[in-house]
């Protein structure tokens, strides 16, 4: 079984004349809102036991969402102050975990299949490895850089990718095992997920790279949005 | 050691009209004494833990607060489906100075459920908090509560949430009726 964490507690400032007023996650593209996407995707995974959303701005928004859908006993809201920034979300988390977990951003639109892929590649690897899905790495800020096996050597956040070495994206999709999530995960400072933990479990030789056929697309700007709605993603 | 369902007043008891309905003695609605029933079934104890700042701002006297409190609790449709109940009267800008301080049972401090799981010995890791208020939700996080349930209302995160530091683990479920905290998972 596995435990889902929904990572939706940003305030989206890369697109704030959208989300002033309501979370990124929340925003509507195709006639469908990112979280309802996500949501909906998770529910065709018959092994997902648990779906956490920690919430903090604009998180009344995230209440009233949940209510006028027929409410799904599944989810568990995680509450933060102010956005603890995912690595401290992590932590809080490994409280809690009973089962894998799946952690997944909440501003991602993904291809119909590609978490079910995801977590089925994941599953037939090593439960010592943390599974990160990757892509071909196009302009992205967080770049990895893996051997012949998809074992991460290195782990770039913030930095253009060289153009030495083959790299490839994290798509900010990620799959702990319980014993990972509770043993490695509080062992690191730090308050991101990308530029803490993952480096982290890169020089441990902790973390895999997973590749899964199908577009992943993240809201970043408000192009993002439009390119969106006019279909460049094709189901 | 017995489980506790723990509850919140003003906006369980009565979540369209939650401001002094204590200390108007007003009747709670059919519907939410119907979910008291059923979770006084399930637990050993049903308790209420409350922040009343109306002491605090001298709305009401403290003594006619307990006597109201023990009036409320022995009304006939409530004789049997409450244990106990913790007030917390205090406030930072209390206008009584008795009052005035940064108490650890004012939620979303801890101290009020703490309390009543010491003093009946309350396994609070099998127990339940039903509030209304993320601060519930706080508080019974901080105290170890096993599960946190909020009645869902358009103001759940109150718009000024009093400051704090508190960095650790605040989860609940949304609830729509105080039984549906018995069936949800």
């Amino acid at each position: 079984m596995m435990d889902v964490l929904l990572l939706c507690a940003g305030f989206g400032t890369r697109m704030r004349q959208l989300t002033r007023d309501v979370p990124k996650p929340l925003l509507i593209t195709r006639n469908e809102r990112i979280i309802d996407r996500l949501i909906s995707q998770l529910e065709t995974l018959d092994t997902v036991s648990n779906i956490y959303i920690n919430v903090s701005y604009r998180a009344q928004e995230f209440a009233d969402w949940l209510i006028s859908k027929e409410l799904n006993n599944n989810i568990t809201f995680i509450w933060e102050h102010f956005p603890f920034g995912g690595l401290k979300t992590l932590q809080n988390f490994s409280e809690i975990a009973k089962h894998k977990c799946l952690v997944i951003h909440g501003d991602l639109y993904l291809a119909p299949l590609l978490l079910a892929k995801f977590v089925t590649s994941c599953s037939q690897e090593d439960e010592n490895y943390v599974g990160v899905h990757r892509r071909s790495a196009i302009g992205s800020r967080s770049n990895l850089i893996i051997d012949n096996k998809s074992l991460v050597l290195e782990f770039r956040e913030g930095e253009s990718s060289p153009l030495s070495q083959e790299v490839f994206s994290n798509s900010g999709i990620y799959l702990f095992s319980k014993k990972l999530i509770t043993e490695k995960v509080n062992e690191f400072c730090g308050n991101n997920i990308a530029a803490h933990l993952l480096p982290k479990l890169s020089e441990q030789r902790l973390l895999r790279a997973v590749e899964v056929q199908g577009f992943r697309y993240s809201l970043e700007t408000t192009d993002d949005i439009i390119r969106i709605n006019s279909g460049e993603f094709t189901e | 050691m017995g489980s506790a369902c723990f509850l919140d007043l003003d906006g369980v008891f009565w979540p369209n009209n939650p401001s002094n309905s204590l200390f108007k003695l007003s009747k709670p609605s059919f519907e939410v004494l119907n979910g008291l029933e059923e979770l006084r079934r399930h637990f050993s104890y049903v308790a209420i833990v409350t922040n009343q700042t109306s002491i605090a701002r001298q709305e009401i006297g403290f003594r006619t607060a307990i006597r109201t409190v023990e009036k409320f609790l022995s009304q006939k449709h409530l004789v049997g489906l409450i244990d106990c109940i913790f007030v917390c009267p205090h406030h930072l800008n209390a206008k009584r100075f008795r009052f005035r301080k940064n108490c650890d049972c004012r939620k979303p401090n801890p101290g009020g459920i703490l309390n009543i799981a010491k003093k009946y010995d309350i396994n609070l890791e099998s127990s339940i908090f039903i509030g209304d208020r993320i601060t519930d939700a706080e508080a019974a996080s901080r105290a170890g509560v096993g599960k946190v349930f909020l009645l869902y209302n358009d103001s759940v995160f109150e718009r000024n949430l009093p400051l704090s530091a508190f960095e650790g683990l605040v989860r609940f479920k949304l609830i729509r009726r105080l039984e549906e905290a018995l069936t949800t998972q």
